[in-house]
Formats: C-alpha cells, sequence, structure tokens
C-alpha cells in the first residue's frame, strides 16, 4: 500500500544500540514519550521490557542512526567536513536591549529567541536555566522566561524530554517551538523533525486510501500519537559536558562554606592558554578549577560525540577565541539565516563575517572533537551509526 | 459453670494461660503464632474484671519479649511469651542462660509455634531441639484441648522447677479448631516483687555449677513427665507394629491406623499407637517399656527426626538391652524428611510397611483428605492430584491492589536501572519479600531472616574497599526496622559503609494481622501510646534521612533514590504509605477509584504495551482482550493512583464511581 519504508526499532533496538553501550548522550529524545524509559539527571535507563518493535524512542534517537542529510539544495562550502552545512559563519553580538546579565559571550542566543518570539516563528521556547545549582529545562513563553534562561551550562540537562513532556501533557503539540539545543540535542530534533514528515507522509496516505485503510492499516502506532511542531533549533557549540554527579562534586569543591552547587551563579571557560574553568559563586566571590581535574568528570556518552558546532542547528552559536563580547554564529537552514538577518535589521544584534583565519580556527578545533569520538569509539571497540569512518586520513573504521 | 467452645490452638493456648494464672504475657507477631497474643489483647475486655493484673504486650522483637516475660518471673509471677520457630532463634542467647540461672520463684512458658511446609516462613524449623539443647522441659499437645490443658501444667512445672518450659505447637494445631472445655481464670496472686537476695547471674565462675545442678534436674523432670497425662498407649492387640507420635502427628496417626484397620480388619489389628505430648527429658522408660515387644516401630512426627533419635538411642543403648527392632520413618524414607506431614503420608508409610501399598483404595481416600504434602513416591492418585493441579490457570502471588510495596519496588528498579552499576537489593521477610517474585518486579537478591538484608547490605557496603563496584540497596519494613535492624544500621554507619537503606514503612506489621509497633501512629488498643519513627532513630544514629510517599509520587521516590545512590555513606530512605488493607479495613480508604476513560485509551495502539495491566499489574489493573482497551475493576482498586501517573495517555483517572453512577443514571 505505502512506497514509503518505515524505520523499524522499538525498545530492545534502542539498548542494544545504545542504552546498552554506554553511547547515550542523555539528549532526552526517548524520554517522556512511555513510561518504560526513565530519566533522572544525565541518566536515561529502561526500566522495564517492553515488546513493541517499533517505537518513536528507538526513531528519535540520534545515535541509533547514520547522520542527517544536508537541508535541500544545499550548496556545499569549504571546511564543511569539519564544521558541518552551513550557508554563512559569523560574528556578533547582542545590542541594547537584548542583553541580560547572565548572557554569555555576546548574547546572541537570546537575542534570536526574542525575535523568533516577536516574529511568530515561534510561540514558545524550551530552554535551560539553573535552579538550585543544577541545570533545569522549562517552557519559556514570555520575554522575561527567556532572558532567565542566559548563559553557559555546563551540566546536561535532557532538554528533548522536556519537549515531549510538553508536548503530550502541557497542549503545546502544533505550537510553533524553539529550542535551544546541545550538538546532541539539536541531532536528535532534526531526527524529530524527519519522524515527523515521515508522520505527515503516512496519515495522508491514510487519508487518501480512505476508510476501508484508515483504522491504521500497516502503519506503525506511532503515527496517532502527538508531535511537536518544532520552527527553530538554535544549536551552541559544545566541547563536552559533565556528568551531574561531576558538576555536583566540582561545584561542592568551590562552594566554601556551603555545601550548596546553588552556591555557583555563572560557569565560564576562558580561551587557552588558561586552561581553567572559571566560577562565580552567589557570595561574590569566583573561583577556578583546572580543566584537566574538570575533564575527568565528562559524560561517558559525551566522549563519543563528534559535533562540536550543533552541525544539525537551523543556527549554530558560540564563543568567538580571543574576542571577548563576541560571538560565532553559524547560519545552516534558510530559517536560520532568515532569522539573523532579521534580528540584525531589528538592531537586536550586530554580526559580520568570521574571516578564514577564525573559521579554519574553529574548524581545527571541531575537527579534533571528531577525531577524539572516533578513538574513543575505537578503544571501546563500538561500532555507532552516526559516527561514520574518517576517511581522508586513511583511518580504517570497519 | 463449665463452658465448652470450639478454639483454635492458638485461643486455647491463651485460655490456658488465664487458667493459670499468668499475669505476663509477651511476644512478636509471626504466622502461626499471632493469634495468642492478639487473643489475650483483643480480650481483655471481656476478662472477668477490668482490673485483671495481667500485663500483655506486643514487644519489640522476640528476646526481648522474652527477656520481659522473664522479669517477671523472675518477680514471682507467672508469664509466657509466644513466637513463630524463627522466633526462638532470636531468644537462644538468653534461653541458653536463664536455663542455667532459673527464674527465681515465678513460672515462664515458652510458646513456639512451627511452621511445617511453611505457608509464611523462610526456614522449615523444629524447634523442638532447643529443648535439648537448653535442657528444658518441653510438650507438644495433639489438640486445643490438650494445648490448653499443657499451658496449664507447663506453668505449674515452670515454678515448681524454676526453668522455663517449651510449649510447641505447629500450624494445623494452632489454627484448627477443636472443643475446649473452659475452667476458671485464675485471678494472679501477689504483688510482684524482687528479692534482692536473690542472684540470677550467668557469671564464669557459676555456670559449670549451675550447669550441674541443671542435668541433675533432668531425671527428676523425666520421672515425672514417664506418667504425664500428656503420654498415652492405644493398643493395637499383639502389637505388631508399635507406632510412636508426638504431638500433632497422633492424630494423623490416629487417623491412617483407623483408615488401615477398616480396609485390612488383619493388618490393621496389631497396630498399636504410642502418644507423646511430654517429650522432654525423654520419657526413655515408658517408650522402652512398649518397644520391648514391638514387631516394629515407626515414629511419626513434624519436622525432624527428634523423636526418632530418641527411639534409636534406646534400641542401641545395651543396658536397656532392648531385642534389635526395625525402626521406620524418616531415616528410612518412609516419612518425609522435609515438608509438612498429613494422615496420607502416615497411610502410606503404614501400607508400605505392612506391604499393602498396592491396594489404593484407602490410599485415595487418605490423600484426598490429606491435603498438599509431597508423597513419598509416585502414586496413582498423586498423578490424579497432578492432572487436576495442572487443569488449574496459573497464577503468580502478588502484592495486594493498591499495595505501596509495589509503588516502591518500580522505584528501586527504576533507580537502579538509572544506575546502571547492577546494583542488588537485600531484603528479608515480611508482605514485601514477594518483591523476590514478579510482582515485586523480581528486586529481591537475598532473603533470609528479619533484619538480615541491612546487615548483609553493611557488608556490600565496604567491599568497594576490596574492588567491588555494585551498589546495594537494603529493604525493610517498619516493624522490622525497630525488630532487627538497628545494631546493623549503627554498623553500617560505624563501618561508614555505602548504601541506601529503604523502610517500606506501610505503618502497621501488615503480614502477621496489622499487629501495632513502636512507630505506628496511632493503635486502636492505646491511642496515647507513645510513637518513635524511624526517622527520629536512623537521624539519632547520624544518618541522613529523607521521607517519600512512593504511591503518591513515584518519580520523586525514583530521583531521590538515584540521588542517594550517587553518594557515598549509609542513607535511609522511608518510603511511607500505609498498608492498603490496613486503610480498607480501617475504613479509611477513598471513595474515590482509578477509572479508565475509553477514548483517551489506545489501547493496543498505545506505545504503552499494556503498562499498566502488564507491567505495573495492580490487581485492579485489568485489559479487555474484547475492546483491546484496559480498564479498572473497582472492587480491586483502593484508589492509590500509581497507575494514573504512570499511564503516558493520560487515559486512567481518579474518581467517584458511585457519583459517576448517579451521573449517569440522571
Amino acid at each position: 500500500m505505502t512506497g514509503i519504508t518505515v524505520p523499524g526499532g522499538g525498545l530492545e533496538q534502542l539498548k542494544q544500540a545504545v542504552l546498552g553501550r554506554e553511547a547515550c548522550s542523555a539528549c532526552g529524545a526517548c524520554v517522556g514519550l512511555c513510561p518504560y524509559i526513565q530519566c533522572v539527571e544525565d541518566r536515561v535507563a529502561a526500566v522495564a521490557d517492553c515488546r513493541k518493535t517499533d517505537g518513536r524512542c528507538f526513531l528519535f534517537c540520534p545515535r541509533a542512526h547514520a547522520p542527517e542529510d544536508p537541508p535541500a539544495g544545499h550548496v556545499p562550502q569549504a571546511f564543511e567536513e569539519q564544521l558541518g552545512p552551513f550557508r554563512r559563519i559569523l560574528q556578533g553580538r547582542a545590542l541594547g536591549g537584548a542583553l541580560h546579565r547572565g548572557a554569555q559571550h555576546g548574547g546572541v542566543v537570546t537575542a534570536l529567541l526574542l525575535q523568533a518570539l516577536r516574529s511568530g516563528l515561534i510561540e514558545a521556547a524550551i530552554l535551560t536555566r539553573y535552579t538550585g545549582g543544577h541545570p533545569e529545562t522549562f517552557v519559556a513563553r514570555t520575554e522575561e522566561e527567556v532572558q532567565s534562561a542566559g548563559g553557559s551550562k555546563f551540566a546536561v540537562a535532557p532538554t528533548v524530554a522536556e519537549v515531549n513532556r510538553a508536548v503530550a501533557h502541557e497542549g503545546l503539540e502544533g505550537v510553533p517551538l524553539g529550542v535551544v539545543a546541545l550538538p546532541c540535542q539539536a541531532a536528535a530534533l532534526a531526527r524529530v523533525r524527519k519522524v515527523t514528515a515521515l508522520r505527515d507522509t503516512l496519515r495522508n496516505e491514510v487519508a487518501n486510501e480512505g476508510a476501508e485503510q484508515a483504522s491504521g492499516g500497516d502503519h506503525p502506532d506511532w503515527v496517532e500519537r502527538p508531535f511537536p511542531s518544532i520552527t527553530l533549533v538554535v544549536g551552541l557549540f559544545c566541547t563536552w559536558a559533565l556528568s551531574r554527579d561531576g558538576w555536583l562534586q566540582i561545584a561542592r569543591s568551590v562552594g566554601g562554606d556551603s555545601d550548596e552547587p546553588s552556591a555557583v551563579v555563572r560557569a565560564e571557560i576562558p580561551p587557552p592558554p588558561a586552561n581553567v574553568l572559571e566560577l562565580d559563586l552567589a557570595d561574590g566571590r569566583s573561583a577556578q578549577v583546572s580543566l584537566d581535574e574538570v575533564r575527568g568528570h565528562i559524560r561517558e556518552g559525551c566522549r563519543l560525540c563528534a559535533d562540536m558546532t550543533s552541525e544539525w542547528a537551523d543556527v549554530s552559536v558560540g564563543l568567538v577565541e580571543g574576542k571577548e563580547g563576541w560571538n560565532t554564529v553559524i547560519t545552516r537552514t534558510e530559517v536560520g539565516d532568515a532569522l539573523v538577518e532579521e534580528a540584525a535589521r531589528a538592531a537586536l544584534i550586530q554580526a559580520e563575517p568570521l574571516g578564514t583565519e577564525r573559521t579554519a580556527h574553529l574548524a581545527g578545533a571541531s575537527s579534533g572533537k571528531k577525531t577524539r569520538a572516533r578513538e574513543t569509539a575505537k578503544e571501546r571497540g563500538l561500532s555507532l551509526p552516526y559516527l561514520p569512518a574518517q576517511t581522508e586520513e586513511g583511518r580504517e573504521d570497519d | 459453670m463449665t463452658e465448652r467452645l470450639l478454639l483454635m490452638g492458638n485461643e486455647a493456648i491463651a485460655r490456658g494461660a488465664l487458667e493459670a494464672g499468668v499475669s505476663f504475657c509477651a511476644g512478636y507477631p509471626g504466622n502461626p503464632s499471632s493469634e495468642i497474643i492478639d487473643t489475650l489483647l483483643k480480650h481483655k475486655a471481656l476478662w472477668p474484671d477490668t482490673d485483671w493484673p495481667t500485663h500483655v504486650e506486643w514487644s519489640v522483637n522476640e528476646i526481648v519479649a522474652m527477656e520481659a516475660s522473664a522479669a517477671a518471673a523472675f518477680s514471682g509471677l507467672r508469664a509466657l511469651v509466644a513466637m513463630k520457630q524463627n522466633g526462638i532463634n532470636v531468644c537462644a542467647d538468653f534461653l541458653t542462660t536463664v536455663n542455667l540461672t532459673g527464674l527465681g520463684g515465678g513460672a515462664l512458658v515458652v510458646v513456639v509455634c512451627d511452621d511445617p511446609g511453611p505457608l509464611t516462613s523462610s526456614n522449615e524449623e523444629d524447634s523442638r531441639y532447643y529443648a535439648r539443647l537448653a535442657m528444658l522441659p518441653l510438650l507438644e499437645p495433639s489438640t486445643p484441648q490438650e494445648a490448653k490443658d499443657a499451658t496449664v501444667y507447663a506453668l505449674e512445672l515452670s515454678q515448681r522447677t524454676g526453668l522455663p518450659v517449651l510449649l510447641r505447637s505447629v500450624s494445623r494445631l494452632s489454627h484448627g479448631r477443636g472443643p475446649v472445655t473452659f475452667a476458671e481464670p485464675m485471678r494472679p496472686a501477689g504483688v510482684p516483687r524482687f528479692d534482692t537476695s536473690t542472684r540470677l547471674l550467668g557469671l564464669p565462675h557459676l555456670v559449670t555449677r549451675n550447669h550441674e545442678r541443671l542435668l541433675g534436674m533432668q531425671d527428676d523432670i523425666r520421672r515425672e513427665l514417664e506418667v504425664s497425662e500428656f503420654n498415652s498407649f492405644a493398643p493395637g492387640g499383639g502389637e505388631r507394629l508399635l507406632v510412636v507420635a508426638a504431638g500433632l502427628g497422633a492424630l494423623y496417626a490416629d487417623e491412617a491406623v483407623r483408615e488401615i484397620r477398616g480396609a485390612h480388619p488383619q493388618a490393621g489389628a496389631g497396630i498399636g499407637i504410642l502418644k507423646l505430648g511430654a517429650l522432654w527429658p525423654f520419657p526413655r522408660d515408658l517408650v522402652a517399656r512398649h518397644l520391648r515387644g514391638a514387631g516394629a516401630v515407626l515414629v511419626v512426627e513434624q519436622v525432624e527426626p527428634f523423636t526418632e533419635e530418641q527411639v534409636l538411642q534406646l534400641l542401641g543403648d545395651a543396658d536397656v538391652g532392648l531385642p534389635r527392632t526395625k525402626v521406620y520413618g524418616k531415616a528410612t524414607g518412609h516419612m518425609p524428611a522435609a515438608g509438612e506431614i498429613d494422615s496420607g503420608t502416615v497411610l502410606r508409610a503404614l501400607e508400605s510397611i505392612l506391604g499393602i501399598a498396592d491396594e489404593s483404595s484407602p490410599s485415595e481416600t487418605a490423600s484426598a483428605q490429606g491435603g498438599t504434602s509431597p508423597a513419598p513416591a509416585a502414586t496413582d492418585d498423586a498423578s490424579t492430584r497432578c492432572e487436576v493441579l495442572n487443569g488449574l490457570p496459573p497464577r503468580d502471588i502478588s502484592f495486594c491492589f493498591g499495595c505501596p510495596h509495589r509503588a516502591s519496588f518500580f522505584a528501586i528498579k527504576s533507580a537502579l536501572a538509572l544506575d546502571g552499576r547492577e546494583g542488588i537489593v537485600t531484603g528479608d521477610i515480611g508482605c514485601y519479600g514477594l518483591a523476590a517474585g514478579p510482582t515485586g518486579f523480581s528486586q529481591l537478591a537475598t532473603l533470609h531472616c528479619m533484619g538480615a538484608g541491612l546487615g548483609e547490605a553493611s557488608g556490600f557496603g565496604v567491599l568497594n574497599r576490596l574492588g567491588f563496584t555494585q551498589p546495594v540497596v537494603a529493604v525493610a519494613g517498619d516493624s522490622t526496622f525497630f525488630h532487627a535492624c538497628i545494631p546493623a544500621l549503627i554498623n553500617a554507619r560505624w563501618q561508614q559503609a555505602d548504601l541506601v537503606f529503604v523502610i517500606l514503612d506501610n505503618s502497621t506489621t501488615a503480614m502477621t494481622g496489622f499487629q501495632p509497633h513502636p512507630g505506628t501512629p496511632c493503635s486502636p488498643l492505646d491511642p496515647d501510646k507513645t510513637v518513635i519513627t524511624p526517622e527520629d532513630v536512623c537521624r539519632g544514629i547520624g544518618v541522613d534521612t529523607v521521607v517519600v510517599d512512593p504511591v503518591a509520587d513515584v518519580n520523586e521516590a525514583v530521583e531521590v533514590l538515584y540521588r542517594k545512590l550517587q553518594e557515598g555513606g549509609v542513607h535511609a530512605l522511608i518510603m511511607r504509605r500505609a498498608c492498603a488493607q490496613y486503610e480498607k479495613k480501617a475504613g479509611q480508604a477513598g471513595r474515590e477509584k482509578a477509572m479508565v476513560q475509553v477514548e483517551k485509551c489506545r489501547g493496543e495502539e498505545c506505545g504503552c504495551d499494556r503498562f499498566c495491566s502488564r507491567v505495573i499489574a495492580c490487581p485492579g489493573n485489568r485489559f479487555d482482550e474484547e475492546t483491546g482497551r484496559a480498564y479498572v475493576d473497582p472492587d480491586y482498586c483502593n484508589g492509590c493512583g500509581l497507575c494514573v501517573q504512570l499511564c503516558p495517555s493520560d487515559a486512567l483517572v481518579l474518581a467517584d464511581p458511585s457519583a459517576a453512577e448517579r451521573g449517569d443514571a440522571r
């Protein structure tokens, strides 16, 4: 009846491919869809056996599938091997009222979200903020809420789980959503968008085939389940994220008299050669922790990540090394590119080309992360579909 | 006026204590013994007058119950302590020292109810060996009437000898009913007073002397038991076969012999039965007299070959000079050496010994009456029974509907899965022991005696120093917490173990019938009682303690447990929610019940794969194969709301079904 191949896989397949191999990035894509997968902090686990052989848990997982294709009609450019498909690479910073005390570097993420809210591109955003010293994901519907989430987070929060939860239980199905995502989460949201498109196709087929087929036919059960309408993914640069436990240990180690991680109000890694994590504490003090110590707390799943610049977002934002107060901005899709343009026109941001030298430097850093991920996978004897072999250097990954 | 009533064995023991003028009764609940103290407590209002000077208590555990009862005896009173067979092990240290010091003027009867072929025990134990070990008198009645009479006699004997006297019951006597003739309750005499010139000291230099004194008493007591009314002989005429039967075994032997006599008058004519109800010190003269001239002997008793060993010893004793006689019993495989016996097992043994095993008609009759005890060998009637049993649908043993343990173990399972380090759960007995099976998601890795889970966890919890990487969760109920967990918790804290201690606090001693314990918020028996909470005790030991309601918010329970597992040291997590059955009994369960909104339940098309009825599997959660939708049986729902929380389609709601019905009617 249908010419479309529906990829199959359920919880068992997800366990075999990802969860059971410590390859999970805790993006949260499989969480909140059913009671079988639970998530606490940065841990995701199957808590009972499910007999379903096709489910969104498996389909949404970015680590169980090959990387997405570039957007249709995309024209490849130099450095895409290292930085993923893009349209423009810029440096920018927020202007005037878009800025917030907690905003990191250029404040461009907050500015872009404000523009997206004002233009109607999104009606709500799924963001992360610090609550009690822990990153917490929440639904922001106002400009004030968007501004409350500024600043870098160094521990993982399962952002996509909040998307699933809000769609299933908070009536956000059909509401245009923006998400600020780490690279793993952006990759997951690309999967979600792809499966959503497939769902639309299958639903249309059912509608066109008439009543005798409309009962579901050969279509998987998930076709009738709620899906999010994601209209914007702002990707963040990410070198690594810490485990919640690791973050807690670091925060406590600098907390002074207070044993609480809430003592930390801001965290930042200054450019090399500092090699430290700088922490601002609630009592006004600052503290530094050696990056060598910090790296010991990187999540196992993060060591298998090859994406530094959120290659599957609409627009990616990171810092500009050596240029305080500015962001690197990579526009990747038509939507992302237009949003940056609009924000500049609305004087929410200032943007200009990053320049070849800085772009080459960024590509080098990104390439380094890819190499480290492949080495980790090789050390652990893992063959992972999202992490294709790097052939140009003659490396053999079979 | 003499009353004659139908009583359970345990009720008869309680009545016997009253008729013997008991002043102090204590115990810790445990099947099959619980009704003894329950009866004394419940019937307090019915006692001859409200100022009747008898103290009755549920103690915190068996050894405390025994020590407290002994103190009453030390003060000149008559006391009774009751427990199940596991409980006597808890008392062993005290029992094997108080036997040497003696009771100093009062009386103490130790009632131990064994659970052969256990219905609710973690072991199968013959408590009679404690009589031999501690050299204390032992009675084993066979009927409720005898149980009452034996209790009266035991208290008198104890007072005369200054020794604790053991009284052994078994499940079928404790819970079986029989006619009991009452005598008047005896008002306890005298005011308790401890004679300060008395010294009850287990000091090393006194031990040998006291041991010798105890040994010296054995013959006198034995001579009294030789002629005890609890021992009797029913001759068969020209004893071809002598059945020596102890306690309840005598009833089974009597029934089996009648059966044989009916079906095989000739073979049955020569069987005599020597019934032993006063067993220790062993009435060897009585038994030897009957052994002389018996063609062969069959020994019938519950659990271990306690009597059988004595019979064999007598036959082997050259000074007694008995002729060589064949002894059938557990050693020869004629009686089962494990599991419960009944008249069917005795009948099969008799048939085998008499060579009439092939004639099946009496055997079938007996097995139909005989219940479920294992046959020594496969027989026709056994295979018939198997056919019947195979026809029954399989039924897993399950937590009750609405049981909070279901939520607790789902939370434990989830937290351990999230932790991902192959965590283990150590536990013990109690309703939550069912968590070893599917109803508790097969979480329990160990189950031994009360409190063992925490002691084991204390050991696991320090093994990380030797390279152990698995986290450990110990579980115990609230009553068990007070009974047996506190030293282990102190040890774990002292040794700086890494563990999470989950106290499954359902606010009662649920499994044995809702007896109160020190943490029970309100006892109907004593509304003003002192309440000692587990959290106060834990915090007093310096253990970080969090209280959650696992049913109201199962996700919170998961998160808290997961976080505690990530931290070093000893943590207590109290999962507190009242027992669903207790709430129902107390009329406190809400009117609301879970209901499936049919339009929202997606049935087989939902990604949940029947999560409510298949995974959570509360008996109230069902799946209607015809409509392809989940439903809730309102008769099996106490409205706890666990399934409501976990349904991914928000299809379950809590509602008042009677209100809904009224709404429909309009």
